[in-house]
Parts: C-alpha cells; structure tokens; sequence
C-alpha cells in the first residue's frame, strides 16, 4: 500500500490573481468617456466645439467694437489687423458679429435642444411608464404630428408669431420634440423587459433604485446622443429661416443671417460669406462627428 | 450585378448630360430681332381692369394700348387716337377722333364702344379693381363703384360720362377738370377692351395667352406660369412698320444673383441687380439706372407717441440722419438721397418739373444740432426723454438694411433706441393704416405724373395720414391742397401745390428718406428701351439692337 | 395585414385632418389682410365686396367648415397674388419641374450615397472610411443657399459649362439637382454606412467567407443586399429633406417648381398659396409615409402582423 504522505494534503495554493478584478471599476460615464476619448474624430469635434465656444463667449467682450455699431467710412473692408473678419456692407466689424452670431446660433440650438429633452423625455417616458391606452393614444399623437412637415409648419408659425429668436426656438421645439420622445419611449420600454432589471428586482432591488441606477443611465445615453443632433438641425433651421426673409430681427446677427447676407454679396466681398460659413460648418461637423463618437461610445452592444 | 449595372448606367446618363451641357448651345440672343430679359415675376391676371402691379403694366403694354403711348420723354403722343384731344373751354368734355384702320390683334376693328365697355366694366363695383379710381374722374365714376344693386349698377353705367358718339368718336366727359388727363388716358387702366372677347372668358380673363387680346405692337404668344413668356410682334398693330423686334422672351428670374449670372453668360439681355453689383458695373455701358416717382419716406405717429406732436422732436430725427450715407451704403441701388417730398423727374402740372421749383426742402444732415433740438423739443413737450421706441417696416433685404441703418443712426445722434420690426408687407401695411405704430418706414408710389397723387395724401381725415397730423398748419395744408383741386389756372395751380410741399417739409410733418431707383444691366447693343419711371418697368415698342 | 392597412389608412385622415385644421387657424392668426394693396387705393365698399367674393364676412366657423368641405373636394381656393389661377391649378402648372429635379436629386443621392457608404464601410477605420464621411459630412455642414449659388457662378460662369440658371433643356437639370442632392448623400453614407458595419459581423458573412466564395460575390450578393434593406426606412425623411431642399435650389436656380413658388408666396403673404402649398406637401408625405409603412410590412415579416415593436 502506498504510503500517502502528508505533504499530498496541503491547502492549494492560493491564487487570488485569478479573481482580482484587472480594469479599473469603471461606472458607466466613466467608461463611456474612456471609449469616446480614443475615437479620434469625435474628440476633435469636441475640441472645436469647445474653442468656438470659448470665441463665441469671449470674443465679443474683449472686443472694443459692438455688434451694431457702424462704421460708414470703413465699408466692406478686407480682414486686417484692425478688423480680424473685415467689416461687412455698414462697417460693422465682422469679427464680433461672426462670434455674436455664433452665440445666438449655439443659443438656439441648445434652447431648442433643452425644450427637445424636456417635453420630449417627459413625454415618452409617460408614455412608456403608463404603458396599455395612455400609450396608445399617445402614440397616435406622435404619429400624427410626426407627418407634419415641420419646417412650412415653422413658417407658418414664424408669420404668425413675428420674426425673433423667441418664435425661431418654439417653431422648432413645437415640432422637433417629437423625434426624442418617440427614443425615450423606445429605449424605455426594451429596458423595462430586460435581465438586469429583472436581476436587479429579484435582488430586492427598490423601483427607484432601479429607476435611477438602471433605466436613467441607459436612456440618458440614447437622450444625449439625440442632443448632438438636434442642436445643429436647429442651427440649419435658423438658417434657412434667414434665407427666406424669416429669421432673427436686426440689427442682431446669427450665423443665418450672415450666411444669407454673405450669400448674397459673395462675388463681390468674399470675405462676409467664407467666415461665417467656416464658423458655420465647423460647428454642424463637429456635433455631428460628436455625436457618431457618442452613439459608438454609449452603445452597450459595443462594450467589451 | 445589377448594382453594377446600374451604376454603370448611371455614368454613362451623367457624361451624356456634361456632353449636351457643354455642346449646348446658347439661348441668348444670338439674332438682332430677338431679345431676351430676366423678368423679377409672373404676371398677375392680364386684365386691363384688374391690372394694378407693374408687371402686368409692363406686358399688357406691350401686348395693348391706349388712346396714347408715352414716348421717352413721358408726353403722351397719339396710338389709337388720331390726333390729341379736342378739350372744351372748362376743361371738362374730350373728344378724341380714332385713328383710322386700328385693329385688335385677331383682325376686328377696335371701335370707340370697346373704350366705353372698358370705362365701365372697370368701374364695375363687382371687379373691384385697384385703379377703379382714376377713371372714376369721369363724371359719374364715383355713382358706379358706389352702386349697390346690379340694376343701380346698370343706371349708373348708362349715366357716365363717356359716349361713342360713332364708331370712330370718343367723348369723355370729366367730374372735375384734370390738367394731367390726356397723360392719363395712355395709363393702362384707360385701354379699350373687346367685349365679346373678354365677357365669355369671365373670371379668367387674362389667366393665359390665348385669354388676353390687345390692339399693341406685340401679342402673347406663350406663357409657362413662372417660367417664360414670348411676346411676338402683331402684325395687325398699326405702326408695325416701327416695331423692329420680331421676339421678347421674358424669363421669370427671382434671385438677382442668378439674373447677373445669366447676363454674363449672354443667356439674357436685359437683367435687373443691387447693391454691390451695380458697384462693380459702374462705369461699365451696361450699367442703366432707371430712376422712379418712388418716395421711400419715414412717419411718426404723433397719438400714440405724444412728444413726436411736437415739431422740433421730428425735425430732430430728420437732421439726425445721413441721407447720403443711406443711399450709399443701405440701400446701394442708384436711389438718391431724399430733397423733398415729391420725387425728382415728378411734374408740377404745368411743363416743369415739381422738384426745380420748389427746390431742396430737407434740412441738412447736422448731429450736434439734431441733438440740440430733441432737447428743446423735448422741454417743449413737457418730457424728459423719448419714450421707448419701435420703428416697423417690409421685411425684403433693402427695408431691413434701411431700418438698420435708421436704428443705428438714431442711437448714434441722438442716444435715442428704437427697436427695429421687420414684417411682412401685409402685416406692415395694416398697421400702418390703423396708425398701430411708433414710427413705420414705408414708401408711395405716384399713381399718375401730377403732384397731386402725393400731396393729397396729408390733407385732414385722409386716408394716408396715418401720422394725425391735425391743427392749424394741417387746416392751412388742407385748404392749399383742396384749392389746388378746383385752380384751373395751371400757373396758380402749380403754385399752390409748391406752397403745400414746403408747409408740408417746414412741419417735418413726414420725414422722406430716398427716391427711388433699380438699376439694370442691360446690352449696349439694345436700343430705344424705355424705362419709365412710373407704370411698366420696360416699354418695347420701339426697342432693337444696333 | 388588412387590419393594419385600414388602421394606418384611418390615421392618415385623421392626420390630414388635423393639418388642414392647423393651418386653417394659423391663416386665421396672420395679421392683415389678403389683398395687399389694393387696401391703399380701394373705397370700403369695394373692399366689403372683395371680402364677400372670398367669404371673409362670414363667421370664423362658417369659413371653417366651407374650407374642410373645399378641401376635401380637393379645392384649395384662389391664390391671392394671382387672382385668376387657382392654387390647384398653380400646383399643377409647378409640379412636373419639382418632381422631375427631386428624382433626378435623388438617382444621383443614391447613386454617390450608397457608393460612399460601401467604401466607408469596406474601408472602415481607414482613409477610405474618413474621407468618404468627410465628403457626406460637408453636405449637412453647408447650406444650399450657400453651395448653390456658388455653383451657378464657379460652373455657370466662371467655367461656362453648365447654365447658371433657368430650367429648359436637359442641360439645365444638372446644377440644381447636384446642389439639391448633397444634403441626401450625406444622409444616405451614413445610413449605408452603418447598415453595412452591422450585416458585416453577421454569422451568415463569416459562413460565406469560409465557404471560399470571393470578396467581390460577398459584398456584392450577402453584404449590400441586406445592407440596402433598413435604408427603405428612411424613405420619409428623405422625402422631407428633398423636399425643404427645393425650396432654396428651385428659387437660386430659378426652376419654376412647388418650393419657388413657396417661397414667393412666403414673400408675397399670398395666405392661400402658403396654406394651400403646404397642405398639398403635407399630403404627399403623410401618403408617402403610408406606402413606405405598408411597403416595409411586406419587406420585413416581423412587422407584417402589426404588433408594435
């Protein structure tokens, strides 16, 4: 018979490597934003926003010049070391207009976007909360405003309520919420059936713990990501509003206005079309690259 | 593969278009008897009652005509009339002899009765017709358009005051005497109209080509709504021996920008432009400014906002801005600064011109002096300072720029704000004439060549005075105006009305900014086009290339 | 099937329904009335007479429910601006030229859209992808009121290859409908795009890639096929993009269609126009979404039975 020793009967070793948890703990922001940080364009985006808004706040107080303040002697002068962007066809120095514009467009835009998240969130998640008639009823709402073209309805609306930055913000909002509510409501109800709810209700879990640890986070992802799209759809808006006469009441500027102004003239003074435009595009790029890199990053299907 | 397919299609669709495109070949106007213009709308109805826009005065004109054509220098000379009109001694009854052989465009004779069915029809209560007024100076106009019943309708037709004393004699009898009225009677709206064409067509009178008949130089030969319009020339016009073109295409072209495109491109002759284009035009043979009765001029409500009763405060606000500076960098279409109330070129009613007269009446452009009285002013008025104000005007671009402009020049001057309110014509136009404004920037055109269209605009209770203006200096104004009405000596007429205008700036009772103008660039090749400056945008009738 | 179709149908009457009602109330609001300024010159009695040709002197409701009945008999009253044509018959005089650009737009959208979105999915992550997004990214970044006349005047000026502008022979087409497609190419890249990313993880590409088949037989039979399947649900929205689109290229282009005139109307407060105008696209669209809905039913069995989600 074998002797069996008793060195055969040690404890195993332990190996507490195998069970330690290698990644940082990562929250869900935390890791949204450590995916978003190595997507090259989207944080780009993120930059000229930033710095546009930097401009667009500071540009027009260290200035000595006023946005309405003209110039009659100084008409339509190139970009020079006195006027940065050149003047435009009242010797308005173009600078702090193009960055005035700026604010009023990003103003729009956000605004449009907050009344966007408000009523739109509100509105699908009572819809999916109540669920059953509620839900039916007010998904027939939705449908029907949904196959309203928005933008006549935004002109009709702008005749109605008089031209001004007010009229531009709720003829996009009255119709533009549409789209986030039908998201919310979407995402909502998918996250109502899912595992981790369930797991989170089996494990005694409270409804508002659930509420705000699990159904808040995911949706707010689907939320922001739509923000990145609205605030440029409304800058476009404004815009085209400008271009058919209905824009914003001078002597203010928005890129809009400037772009129809610049438009108009560009064969002659090229240089109150291209800044505006620039300022224009690079903003509507980079919240629509923003806004990729954030559906990429917020996406849980592409966690790994 | 089929995917491959259809791209492969689809390149071959897009070299073939690039191919057409650049082989295609031009659709100006290659031959001397063709000409082609931007044209900034589509006509409304061609009807020579319900015409009212200059559009249709311009086509109409081309297609019909009247007793009288104006000739370049805006004297009526005689087209389907023979000779000038014979006026009685009180000025009240013309007799206008036809000329002979004059037909309408399909062949029938146009006879003194198509006038008289024009006369009436247009005053016609059930047309409604914008110009209803002007030929409501006919005695007994005024009985027609206020008839109630279409059987009063019919009695007040037959008593009015034109008769076809035969086929070939016109007699017009007038309410009052009109110094102006044989000018009047090439207006459009005094063009005959044949009845057995018009009548069956009803409400589409003047919808299409074939729906519109004239006596003119040329006929409507098509008309693609907001696209195109071909005039060709009638062969039936009388003096077709002096119509040398054979073709007008007129294309709708709304957005300047594309118009100048097109004339550089030769794809058009004639194109209308502003602002920084006509800049880089000056001095170019192209460049034709065509300068109108048009008075761009600013109200200030005296009611709503009580310190602009007083006289000093309005005066202040004209002296505060720069009229030149406004034309040239706001509007930037040729317009000149404002000198008075009736514009440059305007008539006095008596052979000269209104504005030589009566002279420059507008007070120069002096800020520290403006400052001054606002100051005064406003002691006078018992206030300490202007109230918070808005100004409303059009929302088209050169509105927007010249209320800009006024905002600027106001906070500038005088430290006074005035919120600027663009919106839409219509919206401007009725509060305007429910006086539901500060200060509004609005603009008249002259109706006829004669001081009258603009000066009896202000008497007390008119319409127009939206401004309420009242008091003694209103009386005085009233009483010049309405004897100016009934003067039939021309001289004292003349003088009357130069006494009215000047009462009328002394008061600042309106603040005129800009006449107007639109500048044009058109070929140097294209000859003897009028652009008059009141009516029609373009007369063709003599028009041809060198 | 037939249930669902009756439903949506009954929706899409209700949906009418409500936009002719809004509009109606809004041409209410608007301030001042239609008749321009013939106001200026006309006595009262002549105006009084103008409104009752125009039923303005009845009461709001009275005008209401005269304008349903109208409506429904598909008569969309006279357009002020042109008092001898009726806003249907001004509809049908501008519709051919709208609807010609907005298919002749859309072939060259899909055509560049689908191209740029297979090369950015093929490519993905590389050069190819960046630049392929970067093209479809600067026709949602610069508006067409900017492109297009910077269009008519490098390529019709400056380089007289195409007309500037006007709307006669087929050379005529191919500025206003490049200008009027880059805001759908952009949409259509990023839609193919995406589309194509998803069905490449698919297990049934791996299959075909193990069965040996050729990279050329993979994209072109397994990937863009059902890549191009979700792109039908966007149908609408790109209807709605081509068609606010027109409203800026027809009037720069000066195409005598639907948006110009819109845009006239707008310029010249011709109420009947613009409501009229905007009933008629709110109808074609509402009917467009319809189709697609009922369309895609038929595509796709998971919704054939109506079930929701």
């Amino acid at each position: 018979m074998e002797v069996i020793s008793k060195e055969q009967f040690q404890p195993a070793q332990k190996t507490t490597s195998a069970e330690a948890i290698v990644r940082p703990s990562l929250n869900y922001w935390a890791d949204a934003w450590r995916r978003l940080r190595k997507n090259k364009l989207a944080m780009a985006g993120l930059s000229i926003l930033i710095i546009l808004s930097l401009f667009a706040i500071f540009a027009p107080l260290f200035s000595s010049q006023h946005y309405a303040t003209q110039h009659l002697k100084q008409v339509n002068m190139k970009p020079s070391g006195e006027y940065f962007f050149g003047t435009d066809k009242f010797g308005r120095d173009m600078w702090v207009r193009v960055w005035w514009g700026t604010r009023i467009s990003l103003f729009i835009g956000l605004v449009a976007a907050a009344l966007d998240l408000v009523v739109g969130v509100l509105y699908g998640g009572i819809s999916a909360y109540f669920g059953g008639k509620v839900d039916a009823f007010m998904q027939r709402f939705i449908e029907i405003i949904y196959s309203i073209p928005y933008l006549l309805m935004a002109i009709l609306l702008i005749m109605v309520l008089g031209s001004g930055v007010t009229s531009i913000i709720l003829a996009y909002a009255i119709t533009g919420w549409v789209t986030m509510a039908r998201l919310v409501r979407g995402q909502m109800l998918v996250l109502k059936e899912q595992e981790f709810v369930l797991a989170a209700r089996s494990l005694g879990a409270k409804p508002w713990r659930i509420i705000l640890k699990h159904l808040i986070p995911n949706v707010l992802g689907v939320v922001v990501v739509q923000i990145t799209f609205v605030v440029p759809t409304a800058i476009f808006v404004e815009s085209f509003l400008s271009f058919i006469g209905l824009g914003i009441k001078p002597p203010l500027a928005s890129l809009g206005n400037l772009l129809s102004d610049g438009a108009t003239n560009m064969r002659y003074q090229p240089h109150t079309l291209l800044f505006p435009t620039m300022v224009f595009s690079l903003i509507l790029l980079s919240f629509n690259l923003l806004g990729d890199g954030l559906r990429d990053a917020l996406d849980p299907k592409m966690r790994k | 593969m089929k995917l491959r397919k259809i791209f492969s299609t689809a390149l071959v669709i897009s070299l073939i278009g690039a191919c057409l495109a650049a082989c295609g070949g031009k659709t100006g106007s290659g031959s001397k008897d063709e000409l082609v213009i931007n044209y900034r709308a589509d006509p409304p109805a061609l009807d020579v009652s319900k015409a009212e826009s200059s559009a249709a005065f311009t086509v109409l004109g081309a297609i019909s005509e009247g007793l009288y054509r104006l000739d370049k220098n805006m004297k009526p000379q005689p087209a389907l009339a023979a000779a000038m009109p014979d006026v009685s001694k009180d000025g009240l009854t013309y007799t206008i002899k036809l000329r002979d052989g004059v037909q309408w465009a399909d062949g029938t004779p146009v006879t003194a009765n198509d006038f008289v069915y024009s006369y009436q029809r247009t005053l016609d209560p059930k047309m409604a017709a914008t110009y209803a007024f002007v030929i409501a100076w006919i005695k007994g106009g005024d009985a027609v358009t206020a008839a109630k019943t279409p059987a009063d309708v019919e009695t007040a037709k037959k008593n009015l005051g034109v008769k076809a004393i035969n086929d070939k004699t016109l007699e017009i009898t007038l309410d009052h005497p009109i110094p102006f009225f044989t000018s009047m009677l090439a207006f459009l709206n005094f063009y005959p109209q044949k009845k057995d064409f018009v009548e069956p067509l009803g409400d589409k009178s003047g919808a299409d080509f074939d729906k519109v008949i004239g006596a003119g130089p040329y006929k409507l030969t098509k008309w693609d709504h907001d696209q195109t319009l071909v005039l060709e020339k009638n062969d039936k016009y009388w003096d077709k021996a002096n119509v040398k073109l054979k073709k007008i295409t007129l294309n709708i072209v709304k957005d300047t920008t594309t118009g100048l495109n097109l004339y550089e491109t030769g794809a058009s002759d004639v194109a209308e432009i502003q602002g920084d284009q006509m800049t880089a035009y000056k001095g170019k043979p192209d460049l034709v400014v065509r300068s109108e009765l048009t008075t761009g001029y600013i109200n200030f409500q005296f009611k709503k906002v009580p310190a602009f009763a007083n006289k000093k405060v309005r005066e202040a606000f004209s002296m505060a801005v720069d009229r030149q500076a406004l034309v040239d960098t706001a509007i930037k279409n040729g317009s000149v600064a404002a000198t008075a109330y009736v514009p440059n070129g305007n008539s006095d009613g008596n052979g000269q011109e209104f504005r030589k007269v009566v002279g420059d009446l507008i007070p120069k452009y002096d800020p520290a002096k403006a400052k001054q009285l606002l100051q005064d002013g406003l002691k006078e008025a018992g206030l300490s300072a202007m109230p918070k104000l808005s100004i409303i005007s059009d929302d088209k671009d050169t509105d927007k720029n010249i209320i800009e402009f006024l905002v600027s020049q106001w906070q500038q001057n005088l430290g006074v704000t005035v919120e600027a309110n663009p919106m839409p014509h219509k919206n401007r136009l009725e509060k305007e004439l429910s006086k539901q404004y500060d200060i509004v920037n609005t603009r008249w055109g002259a109706d006829y060549n004669d001081p009258m269209t603009w000066l009896d605009m202000y008497v007390a209770g008119g319409s127009f005075n939206t401004q309420d203006w009242t008091g003694p200096e209103n009386d005085k104004y009233t009483k010049l105006v309405k004897d100016a009405q009934i003067e039939q000596d021309l001289k004292k007429r003349s003088d009357l009305m130069v006494e009215a205008e000047k009462l009328l700036m002394s008061e600042s009772a309106v603040m005129p900014l800009y006449f107007r103008s639109t500048p044009f660039v058109v070929n140097p090749k294209l000859k003897d086009m009028v652009m008059p400056p009141y009516g029609p945008d373009f007369e063709f009738k003599w028009a041809h290339f060198q | 099937m037939l249930t669902y179709t009756l439903r949506r149908l009954l929706y899409m009457l209700i949906t009418l329904w409500i936009i002719v009602t809004v509009t109606f109330f809004l041409m209410k609001l608007l301030p001042g009335d239609p008749f321009g300024d013939a106001i200026t010159r006309l006595p009262p009695e002549s105006m009084a007479i103008l409104k009752a040709q125009y039923g303005l002197d009845n009461p709001v409701w009275e005008q209401y429910l005269k304008y349903i009945g109208h409506v429904a008999q598909g008569d969309l009253g006279v357009s002020y601006q042109y008092p001898t044509r009726s806003v249907v018959s001004v509809i049908k005089t501008a519709m051919p030229a709208s609807i010609e650009l907005g298919i002749e737009s859309m072939i060259i959208a899909i055509i560049v859209g689908l191209i740029l979105g297979i090369v950015a999915a093929l490519k993905h992550n590389k050069a190819g992808d960046y630049t392929a997004s970067m093209i479809a990214l600067i026709g949602i970044s610069i508006p067409s009121f900017v492109i297009g006349p910077l269009l008519s005047y490098f390529v019709g000026v400056k380089l007289r290859l195409l007309p500037p502008g006007l709307w006669l022979g087929p050379e005529y087409r191919v500025l206003p409908a490049v200008a009027l497609s880059l805001s759908t190419i952009a949409i259509l890249t990023r839609m193919m795009r995406a589309s194509m990313l998803d069905v490449m993880n698919q297990d049934y590409i791996k299959t075909a890639k193990s069965k040996g088949l050729s990279t050329a037989n993979i994209v072109d039979k397994h990937m863009i096929r059902n890549a191009i399947l979700p792109v039908v649900t966007i149908l609408g929205p790109i209807a709605v993009n081509v068609l606010t689109g027109t409203l800026v290229v027809e009037r720069i282009f000066s195409v005598p269609g639907l948006g110009n005139q819109f845009v006239t109307s707008v310029y010249s407060n011709d109420y009947t126009m613009i409501t009229g105008l905007t009933l008629f696209y709110a109808g074609v669209l509402v009917v467009m979404m319809f189709f697609t809905d009922i369309a895609y039913s038929f595509i796709d069995p998971r919704i054939r039975l109506g079930k929701g989600k």
